[in-house]
């Protein structure tokens, strides 16, 4: 029963959150200059008559909380509107876009844990070792180096100089052939979240090796691994899972400027075509399902601490 | 970017966005990037182009910009083919008569078919269109003709149109905006049209195979009526990382061609091997605007003592490298060649015009005859996106300090240009502008920043300016169809705009065309070729 009071706080939250964004996105769009029809026409030759026609057929002549109720009715209905550019529907348009930026996102996540975990957790437990030493270092040159700036370097490196992969674009549709493609922008966007996991990491890894049940584990002649599984993994757990759920929400939003440096149309060029087109359906639509995106992240990251530390259990209940 | 569809263009913009338009291509050879079966020439049968952004509709009307018309007018064809200097040749339609100043009458070519099999009819021509210039549809190429009235199938190969008034650029711009395409496919598809799931089909030499966020790829027409055109496969892949990427991706072999973003890199694609680069002439125009309405530009002398204080060359030369010329009136010759008697009459005329290059001692004797001899202070905007623009303004700024004039500039973004220069509202003072015109004629550049009629919101004469004898001119240049009478009274508007400069006329930059990899072009070509005739394909060779 207290799970399901959780759930439904956690969906009103949910709720008021899209609700808010949209109108925030909404009304954010109204104040930034130019109109849905100078973007539309620009600098192109127009007439009174053309002028009148798209205020009309955008509803541009309505006050500002007429066009959002508009907007708002049709979501209601299952009507996420079309783009004001293409004419395509806003579902159709952010589902060409997205999978890319997902894909990248993931990929990045994937080489972000499998990277950066085990490093920190080694740097952790050989605290003051070399190897922690070079692996301190290069963290901190890769929460310097922007993601843009390792992008390029990498595209020229390993894609014109020793041309091991493709220098622009997501690929086909062969799973062989995207990962080819994407390689480069994950590399190029893991970069620097690696760091700092390895950081996080590191931190709650000699937190715990510093422990006195890690002393009595050793002194009892628990194996090394064992240690390192059951104690040092399981007790470390929770502050990394919920950096990596908000290392994933960075992904999505820092996969803009790789999306520009790789040439990707994925979400992140669409979000800033369509706010400089002031393609109001569109950016709506982003902004909403970009919205439920981290609500689902923080909530799978609070499902998983549940999992994973009793002690949530508890104050969850209460 | 390229431009919309060459019409007024942001200030610079060649790599960018909806408004600035000018848009930049670029495609994915086989649905993904890299391979691409035309690298290094031999015999290669298929091109990939780089272009910087990703179509937003394969219907022109919904995305009337360069881009797009590169990549659809190799599909849907047009009534006619337009050079740079205005003259008119057949394409679908075999000839034009025009009984009277209203009517024009389109005698289409028989035998054609679309790429789905389908004959060609004159209602599909008559439906194109009226598509291309429905304005309750808010078809964003049915301001290049005002005078549109209708069009009708009047025989089974001939179509008739019918203007409001007489209009001396109806057929050139028909000749612009006419992609025709099946009628019946398009109707039914009224909302979607231009989308991925309703490409047009159209019976030019090639169809678009795909259409993907990356790329849109086009595959030879089988059907088509004409010579069979080099390249059996098309590809333009989006790269959206400017010349940078582009070149990139040239050194690697997955693209072919593409168009310099920025002009100041053309020295780096030259170092990329077997790179050759292509001038199209573009026509293009970019000035200063004015605004003597109000304040210190109000005064004639104070405009010319700004227009004596920008180093014109200097800053071409920084902007553009080589590839620009200096503008002598607001008018490049080869816009003015479709009423002049001949381009070198024009250019003539256009070198006897007052010139107003950069010299400190006449600027300072222009302000001291003017109401603000000892200076004044002056905010200037320019766009961050548009190189010559911030040169421009930084230029005059530094030149006229010792004048005492205070220029302090502000950097605004494409967006907040466009909302400026559309809205029109008071005090606009000095704007830097540029204009592609869509057409080769003086109406398309003089006609759409002198007069009354473009004081108002969505018209372009920023300078607010207008003497009676400009208003008579500007009237006989846009509604007289006698050709002397249309030169005399772009004569009368160049001069007149050279002696109260309300403009200052300054470069024509030109587009630059890069192929690689083993390809190159046979023949000389122009902006036309590539972004309104689609001929551009043709002129492709390998080898």
């Amino acid at each position: 029963m207290p799970i399901v009071v959780f759930l439904l706080k956690r969906l009103f939250g949910v709720i008021v959150i899209v609700l808010v964004v949209s109108f925030l996105v909404f009304s954010l769009l109204a104040l930034s200059p130019g109109s849905v029809v100078a973007t539309l026409l620009g600098n192109r030759p127009s007439t009174p008559d053309l002028v009148a026609a798209l205020k009309a057929k955008y509803h541009l002549n309505d006050p500002f909380l007429v066009q959002y109720w508009h907007w708002l009715v049709g979501v209601l209905h299952g009507d996420f509107g079309r783009s004001t550019q293409s004419g395509a529907t806003v579902t159709s348009v952010i589902a060409d876009h997205l999978p890319v930026t997902l894909e990248v996102a993931v990929y990045t996540l994937v080489l972000v844990v499998g990277i950066g975990i085990p490093a920190g957790m080694l740097a952790g437990i050989r605290w003051g070792s070399r190897f922690d030493k070079g692996v301190s270092a290069l963290t901190v040159f890769g929460m310097s180096a922007p993601g843009f700036a390792v992008g390029i370097v990498l595209v020229y490196l390993l894609g014109v100089k020793v041309a091991l992969f493709p220098v622009y674009g997501a690929g086909g549709s062969s799973p062989v052939d995207r990962i080819e493609h994407l390689t480069l922008p994950a590399i190029a966007l893991a970069f620097g979240l690696i760091a700092i996991i390895v950081r996080q990491t590191r931190a709650a890894t000699l937190n715990v090796m510093r422990q006195d049940y890690v002393t009595f584990a050793r002194a009892r002649g628990v194996s090394p691994t064992r240690i390192l599984v059951r104690y040092a993994l399981r007790n470390t757990a929770l502050p990394i899972v919920t950096s990596a759920g908000l290392l994933l929400i960075v992904a999505i939003s820092g996969a803009v400027l790789i999306e520009t440096v790789f040439s990707l149309q994925g979400a992140g060029q669409l979000m800033v075509q369509s706010v400089t087109a002031k393609d109001v359906p569109v950016v709506q639509g982003l902004a909403i399902f970009i919205a439920l995106f981290v609500v689902v992240v923080n909530l799978l990251v609070d499902a998983a601490a549940l999992i994973i530390d009793p002690r949530t259990r508890v104050a969850a209940r209460s | 970017m390229r431009t919309n569809a060459h019409r007024v263009r942001t200030p610079g913009s060649r790599a960018g966005t909806a408004l600035a338009g000018l848009v930049a291509v670029g495609l994915f050879a086989t649905g993904c990037t890299g391979s691409s079966g035309g690298t290094h020439g031999g015999q290669a049968t298929s091109f990939t182009f780089g272009v910087g952004a990703a179509p937003i509709s394969l219907d022109i009307a919904k995305d009337f910009d360069g881009n797009i018309m590169q990549i659809m007018a190799l599909v849907t064809e047009k009534l006619e083919l337009i050079s740079s200097n205005g003259d008119l040749s057949p394409a679908l339609a075999t000839s034009v008569t025009q009984p009277d100043s209203t009517t024009l009458v389109y005698h289409i070519r028989s035998g054609v078919t679309f790429s789905d099999g389908t004959p060609l009819t004159a209602q599909d021509v008559a439906w194109s269109l009226q598509h291309m210039t429905d304005v309750k549809a808010g078809a964003q190429t049915a301001g290049n003709v005002p005078s549109f009235q209708s069009a009708a199938a009047s025989g089974p190969l001939q179509v008739t149109v019918k203007l409001k008034r007489p209009d001396p650029t109806a057929r050139q711009n028909l000749a612009v905006i006419s992609f025709v395409q099946e009628a019946k496919f398009g109707a039914a598809h009224q909302k979607d049209l231009g989308t991925a799931a309703a490409i047009p089909i159209g019976t030019g030499p090639y169809q678009v195979s795909s259409d993907t966020t990356q790329a849109v790829s086009l595959t030879r027409n089988p059907h088509y009526w004409g010579p069979k055109p080099p390249m059996s496969k098309i590809s333009f892949n989006v790269i959206t990382g400017g010349d940078n990427t582009s070149q990139l991706a040239m050194r690697s072999g997955s693209i072919q061609g593409t168009l310099v973003a920025n002009l100041k890199t053309a020295s780096q694609w030259q170092a990329v091997k077997g790179a050759s680069l292509y001038t199209l002439p573009a026509l293009t125009t970019t000035f200063l605007t004015l605004d003597i309405s109000s304040g210190p530009l109000s005064d004639v002398h104070v405009r010319k003592a700004i227009a004596y204080s920008i180093d014109r060359a200097g800053v071409m030369a920084a902007g553009y490298g080589k590839y620009a010329s200096l503008m002598r009136g607001l008018a490049p010759a080869g816009v003015l060649a479709d009423v002049a008697p001949s381009v070198q009459e024009a250019e003539a005329f256009l070198a006897a015009l007052p010139q107003y290059d950069l010299d400190p001692a006449k600027a300072r004797s222009e302000l001291a005859q003017s109401a603000y001899p000892h200076g004044f202070s002056l905010t200037i905007p320019y766009v961050q996106d548009a190189p010559f623009s911030q040169l421009t303004v930084e230029n005059l700024a530094q030149n006229v300090k010792p004048l005492g004039v205070t220029i302090k500039l502000k950097a605004i973004t494409t967006q907040q240009w466009i909302a400026t220069i559309y809205a029109h509202g008071k005090g606009l003072g000095v704007q830097t502008m540029e204009l592609i015109p869509p057409v080769p004629d003086p109406g398309a550049v003089l006609g759409v920043v002198t007069g009354k009629p473009n004081i108002r919101p969505q018209g372009f004469n920023l300078a607010n300016w207008s003497t009676p004898q400009v208003e008579q001119a500007f009237t006989q240049l846009t509604t007289s169809v006698d050709k002397q009478t249309r030169w005399r009274a772009a004569q009368t508007l160049l001069t007149a705009i050279a002696d109260d400069v309300p403009y200052i006329p300054l470069y024509d930059p030109d587009t630059v065309a890069v192929l690689g990899n083993g390809f190159s072009f046979s023949r000389a070509l122009t902006l036309f070729d590539l972004d309104v005739n689609g001929t551009w394909a043709s002129a492709l060779k390998t080898g």
